[in-house]
């Protein structure tokens, strides 16, 4: 990827406030970070930032943050490690189910139930629709009592299992609070029965608040998550315009 | 005993089937869809989880989603009530893969009586009737319970007569069928013992015949779950189906291994009160039920499921609850049913209770001249 298109995109990045954002292109993969609220560095506040500046907080704030000549070199070796990102379904079989590894004739079946599950209808209603109780000990996954700014989209479980926020234990987690995310990419998994059924994004959007943590279970309708639907600038930083 | 069951039905039998395992000590996990979070057997359990959206099919429950939900809550068993998991061979196998006790047969005992043409060939191999093409004799239908346990006992228990029924529905059924002579009566719990035996078969089913004015019997299937309509034989019995189900499931002894002397059989008439317009070809009235008043007092058991405020359409069912009427006669139970009928008030929605009242009124009903075609013959002003 180009310096002068990374810079760019940070300039866009930075206007429109987004905390962070993962860029895709046949060149590679960018990922940007910015600097999180709380840092009172005068550089960070300063909005004529130099390029050549960096952050010296002790939060460390902008160590993620790509400006200037560090910028470029994290930038490098984000687009470097791009290849080894799993790509869409590749992994699937490897964190959730060993079973389904010993027993190939059965992963088959196991995966065309996965599709089939994951193919279900989006419960536009359902968002309202769950109070049920749950287990115990388990958390309140329903958000009916919590303000959330009109526009916002939820981000519904069309299963009944365990969440998980990446499908390889330790992985980071699909779904980050301001991270950006394209329509139908993962936001998380929901394993029932040892499969995995991936939960996608329903739209183009940056994921605002994450309502569930791993090991959670979560029922048909459960809010997982809500996604601010993107503007034209966040598709612009996607490549989707 | 098992801790806690997933109960896999809605309305009716959910809550059948959880005041039973509020008794024993189990708990109970409901399972529902979208809308349903304040129905009533959904706030009587344990803990509830929703698994699917609201659909118009009434019987439409994931299989997947319940299984799942069973593994998370950690029930240990599954009991499917009467609906359409009861009678699915894949839920059942399911149940098992995942370490689930299915509160019912194996999925192969479950496919191969589902399948009419295997069970009357099997029928015919160990001698038992069945109804031959053509054969056109009034006939009137009779369902002998069989519960046989780990230990190969079996007991058939008090028959009922499915006096009218509409498709798989009995609309009124009582017990025992006091026209059976002694003989015929042995005889049918011969046959249906038989059968389940060669089957291999363990836990409850209803094995159904169809007996002609001669007495002469043949099997017309089986039904190999709780019968809708079981409260009537419950109440005739005195024996709670729902626990020696479970107590079988859980490779416990049945506890009511033993004939039930005849003495203490009590006479029974269960209606089935539904939300349709009998006239009107039994069309479903739906809406939000304002008002309910229920039946009560001696002899009067009410096994329902709505109230004010529910909602019935064809996605939640039509089916309100049953009303059971016992006596020690057969014409103190009707009369019993006549009161109950009577008290029993539903505002919102048209019922088939003013139906039930016809029924308890016929005069043929009142001679027990009923058969399989009483609706055609007796009641023919509403087809």
């Amino acid at each position: 990827m180009e310096t002068s298109r990374i810079k760019e995109i940070i300039r866009l990045v930075r206007e429109c406030g987004v905390a962070e954002l993962e860029v895709k292109d046949e060149s590679g993969r960018l990922y940007i970070r910015m600097p999180e609220q709380g840092c009172d560095s005068a550089l960070c506040a300063d909005e004529d930032f130099s390029d050549d500046e960096v952050c010296a907080c002790d939060s460390n704030c902008c160590d993620d943050a790509s400006f200037g000549e560090r910028a470029e070199e994290a930038v490098a070796a984000e687009i470097a490690s791009a290849d080894s990102e799993p790509e869409e379904g590749a992994a699937l079989a490897s964190a959730c189910d060993e079973a389904e590894l010993e027993d190939e004739s059965e992963s088959s079946d196991a995966a065309s139930d996965e599709d089939e599950l994951a193919d279900q209808p989006e419960p536009a209603e359902a968002a309202v629709a769950g109070t049920g109780k749950l287990a115990a000990g388990t958390p309140s996954t329903f958000s009916a009592n919590e303000e959330v700014p009109e526009g916002w989209v939820p981000v519904i479980s069309p299963v009944v299992g365990t969440f998980f926020s990446s499908e390889v234990a330790g992985d980071d987690p699909y779904a980050q609070v301001g991270k950006a995310v394209s329509q139908g990419k993962p936001l998380g998994v929901v394993k029932a029965m040892n499969i995995c059924n991936r939960i996608k994004a329903p739209e183009t959007g940056v994921v605002r608040r994450i309502l569930v943590s791993d090991g959670d279970t979560v029922q048909y309708g459960t809010v997982l998550a809500y996604l601010e639907p993107a503007d034209d600038l966040v598709r612009a930083t996607l490549g989707e315009v | 005993m098992f801790e806690k069951i997933l109960v896999a039905a809605r309305g009716e039998a959910a809550l059948r089937v959880m005041r039973t395992c509020r008794e024993m000590g189990v708990a109970t996990v409901a399972v529902y869809v979208a809308g349903e979070e304040g129905a009533s057997f959904v706030r009587y359990a344990d803990e509830a989880v929703c698994v699917g959206p609201a659909l118009p099919d009434a019987d439409y429950l994931n299989e997947a989603n319940v299984i799942s939900a069973a593994l998370v809550t950690g029930a240990q068993a599954v009991h499917p009530g009467w609906g359409s998991l009861a009678k699915s061979p894949s839920f059942s196998r399911s149940c098992a893969e995942n370490g689930l006790v299915f509160v019912g047969p194996d999925a192969d005992a479950l496919a191969f009586l589902g399948d009419g043409d295997s069970l009357r060939a099997l029928a015919m191999r160990y001698g038992i009737p069945v109804l031959s093409s053509g054969d056109t004799s009034r006939r009137r239908r009779v369902v002998v319970p069989v519960l046989v346990d780990r230990s190969g006992s079996r007991l058939p228990l008090c028959e009922m007569h499915a006096s009218v029924s509409r498709g798989n529905r009995v609309l009124v059924g009582e017990s025992p069928a006091s026209f059976l002579s002694d003989e015929s009566r042995r005889s049918l719990g011969v046959m249906a013992q038989k059968l389940l035996r060669t089957m291999g078969y363990e836990g409850l089913a209803f094995v159904s015949f169809l007996v002609d004015a001669a007495g002469d019997s043949c099997l017309e299937d089986v039904q190999p779950w709780l019968h809708a309509a079981h409260s009537v034989v419950e109440a005739a019995s005195g024996i709670d189906l729902v626990r020696e189900q479970l107590l079988i499931a859980a490779g416990e002894d049945a506890t009511c291994m033993g004939l039930v002397p005849f003495s203490r059989i009590r006479f029974s008439l269960g209606f089935c009160v539904c939300a349709e317009d009998s006239r009107r070809g039994f069309s479903p009235s739906t809406g939000t039920i304002d008002s309910l008043t229920v039946p009560a007092g001696p002899g009067i058991r009410w096994d329902g499921w709505v109230g004010p405020g529910t909602r019935v359409d064809s996605s939640t069912g039509v089916q309100m609850g049953h009303l059971v009427a016992a006596g020690a006669t057969r014409r103190e139970a009707i009369s019993r049913g006549r009161r109950g009928l009577a008290e029993c008030s539903v505002g919102g929605v048209q019922t088939t209770i003013p139906f039930h009242q016809r029924i308890v009124g016929n005069a043929a009903y009142n001679r027990e001249d009923v058969y399989t075609d009483f609706l055609e013959s007796e009641m023919g002003d509403l087809q």
